[in-house]
């Protein structure tokens, strides 16, 4: 016959041998003992959690959940308007978003996300905008020219949403020029600065030539300067 | 998945999520043109979109409009949402 765990566990006990010495006293632990270890584990169980908290706060959102991660249309709204509206860099709205919302994201995550879906958060706000339209026109109207009207509405907020995308695009790659130029101005102090140090050790050289006479050397250094 | 494959779901990808809406072809283009790479010519997009049109069942309908004779506007079909889910 089968028995369950439960009376296995219980005959077991039964069958202890009643020899057996019992547990010296001073082995088990007293009541103040056990209210400390359990306030101990409720302490490492709050620390663990803790720490579990922050590793995931200080994870990295990646590229797929970054839509997820800002939740409320809210957020997302206003990582749009910070794309297209004041045309901020990947690089800048990643720590924009870290800065706002507290969440870490990067900026090839924010370029999947605009890629993504700033076309559906375009075309909601149209189709939500085209609805108003066609909510505020008599309902006596024919049906049709409500709709025709609630297209227009679409068409037109979507066509700005765009141009504003386009205006914040053209505001990038003007600071992207911007940055070229800065960068191509560099390079040419730096070369300006190597060939005066060229001349300035052709002078020098010729300045230490104890060969040739003072008039030679002046023309030399003339000629080295540019002034001949 | 074949280019043309690609193009055509793409563009009633895009139509789709417009619904009831019809866009206007160009912005199209452009939606269209920023997923896929690399970017769809004028000639290989038109095509795609006459392919799309006239097939047996119509995935796409044209709206045209009657003060803009110019303007082309797009519309999925019943037909183009089917083919989307294969």
């Amino acid at each position: 016959m089968k028995t369950s765990p439960a009376r296995r566990r219980s005959s077991g006990k039964s069958q202890n041998p009643p020899s057996a010495e019992p547990a010296p006293a001073e082995s088990l632990p007293s009541i103040d003992d056990l209210k400390e270890r359990t306030a101990q584990a409720e302490r490492d169980r709050i620390a663990m959690a803790e720490h579990g908290m922050r590793q995931r706060n200080r994870a990295t959102v990646s590229a797929d959940s970054l839509w997820g991660a800002l939740g409320t249309e809210t957020r997302r709204r206003a990582v749009c308007d910070w794309l297209f509206g004041l045309g901020l860099t990947n690089t800048k709205c990643a720590r924009q978003i870290e800065e706002t919302f507290g969440i870490r994201t990067t900026p090839s995550a924010v370029r999947f996300f605009y890629q993504q879906h700033s076309f559906l958060w375009k075309i909601g706000q149209a189709k939500s905008q085209a609805e108003i339209e066609k909510g505020q026109l008599p309902s006596n109207w024919e049906a049709r020219i409500r709709e025709a009207l609630a297209q227009r509405r679409f068409e037109a907020v979507y066509q700005a949403l765009t141009d504003k995308q386009i205006l914040a695009f053209e505001k990038l790659d003007l600071e992207k020029r911007k940055v070229d130029l800065k960068a191509s101005e560099v390079f040419l102090t730096e070369r300006r600065l190597i060939l005066l140090e060229k001349k300035m050790q052709d002078a020098q050289s010729t300045l230490q030539d104890s060969t040739i006479t003072a008039e030679e050397q002046a023309r030399r250094i003339r000629k080295i300067l540019g002034q001949e | 998945m074949t280019r043309t494959t690609t193009l055509a779901r793409a563009i009633l990808d895009r139509l789709r999520i417009c619904q009831p809406y019809a866009l206007p072809e160009e912005q199209l283009a452009t939606e269209v043109n920023g997923v896929v790479r690399p970017p769809a010519k004028a000639t290989e997009f038109a095509a795609a979109l006459q392919a799309l049109n006239t097939a047996e069942a119509p995935r796409i309908v044209l709206l045209r409009d009657d003060f803009d004779p110019e303007s082309r506007k797009w519309l999925i079909t019943e037909a183009g949402e089917a083919a989307l889910l294969r």
